[in-house]
């Protein structure tokens, strides 16, 4: 009986760190597709800016960032102190409401957009942030963490305005695109943190069943009087 | 008083030998004229202290600075310019006569001392010639080395101002709550280079940076917008060593920059150069993020200059420069 109950145990032990270690792989897959959407965002930010034209594609200009609620993207700024001290549900909620958000405005950024060729990168681009968004919620759900919610696909992020020269519209698009960028960023060392202290628990849990696994093969022997 | 045989005499007797009127010897007028003896004495003693006679002892020279731009134009009148007869003189040498010195079109070889004489040759004015140029707007560079918990900033300025020039430099981040002016830091008022340490990390709103030069000639202000996640450039990597393994194989190993603070969080990446034939010829591997690497295929008797560079794991901001080469040289069996 006591042998069946340690290996119940060791089992028990052993299914935990089957399951961090499961968690830990999901984490890795979605730091390397925020690596990817980073690259591709990237490649469209120039060719999109290049089509908003002047002054969008000068290299140092930089428009005030409106205060309207089609912006209403959570900031990824922080501090240091503040972001080390983020606990792992809440480090994975800001970052499903950032890319919630997102993800409407990128499509209406895809919409609203004439040329062709940067609709379809756009589009494609919003296949990968969906994909970012459903990982980041698996996460949560395994994690144990409660989740918002599926995002609202019809949600306009962006008022609909028809004009494409409407500068009010390109100064909108233009900080979309500088919001994601710094998400993206800030997602890339979210990860790279979850990811270590994911690998110092399931260490700290592999040392437990190693402990128990000795203990069960051999026991302690008792001494002889 | 005493006479030569030694006794006293009295002043009295004294100025009765000299046949002066009967009143002159009553004791209160003596007694008077002893007291405006001694005040005169006195105030004759006092005057050598504190009172000056003008018409004996010259007034002290002017001694004066003033600073010029260089390249422009200056007057300079001896006391009120109006002195005929003045003249001036550059370093003991005499420069030109008249009580305005006109200085055109001035250079750095104008600064000097210049002293103003009177016709006689008496020393008017000494005036301290500096010259220089007003600030211009620096020059600042920044760039984050200890991402995310530091940052650098440098200027210089063009043209130098030559002249002593002290630097004002805060930095500020909007933000909503409360928008704080920060000092940077620096050792003194005189440095060209400063720390920010509270930064906004992921900011999509940029930090200002605020540099104000000032001398005599004015001052002069630039403001440097800048995202502390777009200036990383970590130091070079450091401790490259490189080992031979069997089978023309290099093992080239490095450490992070101790000035990194967080290597765990905040990721590296590393390329490695491998340079021949006098460095014209060079190969970059990697990215890497581990520390190190193996290379093999190598040329015997080939000597071989490796270095290592470090890069956010992200690619932001920008490569450190490359490390000190470390040299090997492949054996020819």
């Amino acid at each position: 009986m006591l042998l069946l109950a340690a290996m119940v145990g060791c089992v028990q032990v052993e299914d935990r760190a089957v399951t961090l270690s499961n968690e830990r792989n999901s984490i890795e897959r979605t730091y390397e597709l925020t690596k990817y959407l980073d690259h591709q965002l990237k490649e469209i930010k120039d060719t999109y800016l290049l089509y908003l034209g002047p002054p969008f594609s000068d290299p140092d200009f930089s428009p005030p960032r409106p205060n309207i609620s089609s912006l209403a993207v959570p900031s990824a700024a922080t501090r240091v102190d503040l972001w080390r001290g983020l606990e792992n549900g809440a480090r994975l909620a800001q970052n499903q409401r950032a890319y919630s958000v997102l993800l409407c405005a990128v499509r209406e950024l895809a919409r609203s957009t004439l040329c062709p060729y940067l609709q379809s990168s756009l589009l494609h681009f919003c296949s990968g942030l969906s994909g970012l968004l459903g990982s980041i919620s698996g996460l949560m759900n395994a994690l144990g963490v409660a989740t918002d919610g599926h995002a609202p696909l019809t949600t306009p992020a962006l008022s609909p305005r028809p004009a494409l020269n409407d500068f009010t519209r390109k100064v909108e698009g233009f900080w979309v695109l500088r919001e994601l960028q710094s998400w993206l960023w800030r997602s890339a060392k979210d990860f790279t943190r979850l990811k270590k202290r994911l690998r110092n628990t399931v260490w700290s849990h592999t040392l437990h069943l190693e402990c128990a696994w000795k203990k069960r093969t051999h026991p302690p022997q008792k001494k002889r009087k | 008083m005493i006479n030569k045989t030694g006794s006293a005499v009295s002043v009295n007797s004294c100025l009765g030998g000299f046949g002066l009127p009967e009143y002159l010897f009553a004791p209160a007028f003596t007694m008077c004229l002893k007291t405006g003896l001694w005040a005169l004495a006195v105030a004759a003693f006092f005057s050598q202290l504190c009172c000056e006679d003008t018409s004996t002892h010259p007034p002290k020279p002017i001694s004066r600075g003033i600073y010029v731009a260089i390249g422009s134009s200056v007057k300079l009148p001896c006391g009120d310019g109006m002195t005929k007869g003045t003249e001036w003189r550059v370093n003991g040498s005499m420069l030109v006569s008249g009580p305005v010195l006109h200085l055109h079109n001035t250079s750095l070889e104008d600064q000097g001392i210049y002293t103003c004489h009177s016709p006689n040759g008496g020393h008017i004015e000494t005036l301290h010639l500096w010259m220089g140029y007003a600030p211009s707007p620096p020059v600042v560079q920044c760039w984050s080395p200890s991402y995310p918990l530091k940052a650098v900033c440098s200027w210089t300025q063009t043209p130098d101002p030559i002249l002593p020039t002290y630097y004002i430099a805060t930095y500020w981040y909007p933000r909503t709550e409360q928008p704080l002016v920060h000092s940077c830091r620096r050792e003194s008022d005189q440095d060209q280079q400063c720390i920010l340490e509270e930064l906004e990390l992921y900011a999509t709103v940029p930090h200002l940076v605020n540099i104000t030069a000032v001398n005599a000639l004015g001052s002069a202000t630039r403001i440097l917008p800048i995202l502390i996640d777009d200036i990383m450039k970590p130091d070079p990597p450091v401790n490259v060593k490189v080992t031979l393994q069997p089978g023309r194989k290099l093992h080239v190993q490095w450490a992070p920059p101790p000035s990194w603070p967080d290597p765990v969080n905040f990721t590296l990446k590393y390329k490695v150069q491998f340079q021949w034939d006098k460095r014209k010829t060079a190969s970059i591997m990697g990215p890497y993020e581990s520390l190190s690497m193996v290379r093999s295929g190598l040329v015997p008797g080939r000597t071989y200059h490796i270095q290592v560079s470090a890069m956010d794991f992200m690619g932001q901001g920008q490569s450190s420069e490359w490390s000190d080469p470390v040299t090997i040289t492949l054996p020819t069996s």
